[in-house]
């Protein structure tokens, strides 16, 4: 065991004192980590005025301006009033996501449900962001519904529509008489449902609460509520409590994928200066300087984890079980010396190695949601995913941060973990005693 | 006394698919003797010191050191020390630590480690170096240390592998020192060189390999007087020499062949004041190896 430390140590050191490694294990993770923590920054609540869109109002109307008085009040929209060609301009420049149109008429038709031929909003979208311009489309149907909602709190309205209908509909001599039946029935009963109101809200008037039962009961077509899809139970307060929560075990992948990169190179160094043959030469048995080096490549992740972790909770990372967070890193920890030992018999010099090393951190990373979340990707890459290391990794730790998993659920991913490392040690242990025979 | 070598090779032999490295190697090396391997490259010296330190197993034949066959076991280990060609020093280490790493490696702890270490700063002359690290080091400082990692564990045999190649005279010299030490503590020392004069003038034994096969074993005047030819004698004159003298002259220079030149001078009388030059060239282990293998150690 003693050799074993030695060597161990001996790498820590020899680790401290190289700045380049040291940047990709703890000052790269630490970047990465604030940066995706950036923009997860909105993931817990929504961010006001995300959407930046311009409205062009040639409608001049009450109903146009109910409608940008919904979009402004909409939270995760930033509504600006401008001209064509300034609106124009800024969706070029890529400032804005969007601009909506109100054409002249839009007033006499909009939120009367009844309309077949309603005058028609007019988007213009930035091509580039077309996921932002969908949820703009989203606001502009809730914000229409809502001037429905409104059609119908303003009775005197609504009838003075209604009865202009009803003309048109007696006037309509192309109309199926069947279907003219249907429809004047139901301006029929949409006429008795107003009368009910009137005489409702005379009788209240009386009694001294007057109102429209409608709009003072907060009448709505639809509501929608958000809820927390992780939150159980039994649990307390949000599981997800800040970006950081999210962004963390990605960042900490990359320290770990760095600490593994860099023993896989430090074993090809033992050999390319010569130290190797000490090391061989000397009573520590091949066996020992392979589990020194793995102790290393441990401890060194270990730290990574460690100072990855102190800072996402400096920064309001809240781990929903601290004890699955502390075997996570282990067995990622473990995983990942396995994977060193593996990079390390890609190749027999250092430049071999460290190329060959990076790239399968790239790909491992690419299609692990290290680089992009695994909700981005498309399906095939969701696949592949499965057979990435940092896939695993990255549940593993998102399964104690903020996914609530117990015990029993999440020996899966570490169980997987452990495989992938021990067949790596394998490999590499395998390779490096060929090498020296 | 104990007469056991501390380097037994018997017929041993090693071959990398067709290429025979080493064949049929046979020597001995006694407690307390230099030997010099000499060969040049591929001659298969490399192969035959890995074998001696059970880097690689023999195809054939036996290895023992101080009588053991184990030849990679910890306990043999713990009596070999190697100074490897390649400067095996980690750079970003200091003096004081790469020691301390090695020694640590040989079980060595607390203060009798502190205490090799110091012995071995003292003697690569490096105790002012102590704390600063290996990559500002000179060459010839680096060698040094290199060299005194091998000792660190007070090994019984010790493996220097060109100890001297890129390193300046001064601490070329320091290093002799440093083998006559040894010599002197009674160490048993295998060196490889390509500098005739070094084995020449630190080894007992030389032995002399090429195309993996021991050419010839022996200390230094038995290989000159078997293998190194006659002494000649050669003497600048303007006027011919007399007819009792032995020898050619072409009408410039006199020229004599003999394995006993300074008895020739003198049974014959030879005024040596009569010559502007006279010129002795005495058979060395430059010859002999080129005599052996028909080329100059450095091809």
């Amino acid at each position: 065991m003693g050799n074993i430390i030695t060597i161990a140590w001996k790498d820590l050191i020899l680790l401290s004192r190289d700045r380049m490694a040291m940047f990709f294990l703890l000052a790269f993770p630490v970047l990465m980590g604030v940066l995706f923590g950036l923009m997860y920054q909105g993931t817990s609540q929504p961010k006001p005025g995300g959407l930046v869109v311009a409205v062009i109002d040639e409608d001049q109307s009450k109903m146009s301006e109910a409608l940008i008085n919904h979009l402004v009040a909409n939270e995760s929209l930033k509504v600006e009033r401008l001209e064509m060609e300034a609106a124009q301009e800024r969706i070029r420049k890529g400032q804005i996501v969007g601009m909506v149109v109100i054409p002249a008429g839009y007033g006499a038709t909009a939120g009367v449900f009844w309309e077949n031929d309603p005058v028609p909003l007019k988007v213009g979208r930035d091509p580039s962001r077309s996921a932002e311009a969908a949820m703009l489309d989203g606001f502009l149907m809730e914000a229409s519904g809502k001037l429905m909602a409104d059609r119908f709190q303003d009775t005197d309205q609504i009838r003075s529509l209604l009865d202009k209908q009803k003309i048109a509909l007696q006037q309509d001599e192309s109309m199926n008489p069947l279907n003219k039946m249907v429809v004047g029935q139901l301006f029929s009963s949409l006429d008795g449902l107003f009368n009910n109101l009137d005489e409702v809200s005379k009788l209240e008037d009386k009694e001294g609460a007057g109102g429209n039962p409608l709009r003072d009961n907060g009448f709505q077509f639809a509501k929608i509520e958000s809820f927390d899809a992780f939150q159980k139970p039994t649990n307390k307060g949000p599981t997800i409590r800040s970006g950081w929560d999210i962004s963390f075990p990605q960042s900490i992948l990359w320290g770990v994928m760095g600490s593994a990169a860099g023993f896989a190179i430090s074993l090809v160094r033992e050999r390319s200066r010569g130290t190797l043959l000490r090391l061989q030469t000397s009573p520590a048995r091949p066996w020992q300087v392979i589990l020194g080096k793995g102790l290393g490549c441990f401890l060194a992740t270990m730290l990574v984890l460690v100072v990855m972790v102190a800072l996402g909770l400096a920064l309001g990372m809240r781990p929903q079980s601290p004890v699955l967070l502390a075997g996570s890193a282990v067995v990622v920890a473990l995983c990942f010396v396995g994977i060193m030992m593996a990079m390390s018999s890609l190749g027999t010099t250092e430049e071999g190695v460290g190329g060959a090393g990076w790239a399968i951190n790239m790909v491992m990373a690419m299609f692990g949601g290290a680089m992009m979340p695994l909700a981005f990707m498309p399906s095939f890459m969701k696949t592949a995913s499965d057979f990435s290391p940092v896939k695993w990794a990255i549940v593993s730790l998102e399964a104690a941060i903020w996914r609530n998993y117990t015990l029993g659920e999440i020996l899966g991913p570490w169980a997987i973990l452990l495989a992938i490392g021990a067949t790596g040690f394998a490999v590499g242990l395998y390779f490096f005693q060929r090498n020296l025979r | 006394m104990n007469k056991q070598p501390m380097v037994r090779a018997i017929d041993v032999r090693k071959s990398y698919g067709d290429q025979v490295a080493v064949n049929g190697l046979t020597l001995d090396v006694p407690q307390g003797k230099t030997l010099g391997l000499l060969g040049p490259n591929g001659a298969g010296k490399t192969t035959t010191l890995h074998m001696l330190i059970g880097l690689l197993q023999p195809d054939a034949g036996q290895i023992s050191i101080a009588g053991s066959t184990h030849v990679d076991s910890t306990d043999v280990r713990s009596l070999v020390g190697i100074a490897p060609q390649s400067l095996s020093l980690y750079d970003e280490l200091t003096a004081e630590e790469n020691l301390k790493f090695f020694g640590r490696l040989y079980n060595l702890r607390g203060a009798s480690l502190q205490e090799r270490v110091n012995w071995a700063l003292d003697f690569s002359n490096l105790q002012d170096r102590r704390r600063h690290r290996v990559q500002t080091y000179s060459g010839g400082m680096k060698r040094r240390l290199n060299f005194a990692c091998a000792l660190l564990h007070e090994p019984k045999l010790v493996l220097l592998d060109e100890p001297t190649v890129g390193v300046d005279p001064q601490s070329r010299n320091h290093i002799f020192e440093g083998i006559r030490k040894l010599q002197d503590a009674g160490l048993t020392i295998i060196y490889t060189t390509h500098y005739m004069e070094e084995a020449q003038r630190l080894c007992d034994l030389v032995a002399i390999i090429d195309h993996g096969k021991l050419l010839e074993l022996g200390t230094v005047p038995e290989l000159i007087r078997r293998h190194g030819g006659i002494s000649v004698l050669t003497g600048h004159c303007s006027m011919a020499p007399p007819d009792s003298w032995p020898g050619v002259w072409d009408g410039q220079v006199w020229r004599l062949e003999t394995a006993t030149p300074l008895e020739t001078l003198y049974q014959h009388s030879i005024q040596t004041t009569y010559f502007t030059r006279l010129q002795i060239e005495q058979p060395d282990l430059e010859s002999v190896f080129l005599r052996l293998t028909g080329r100059s150690l450095r091809d």
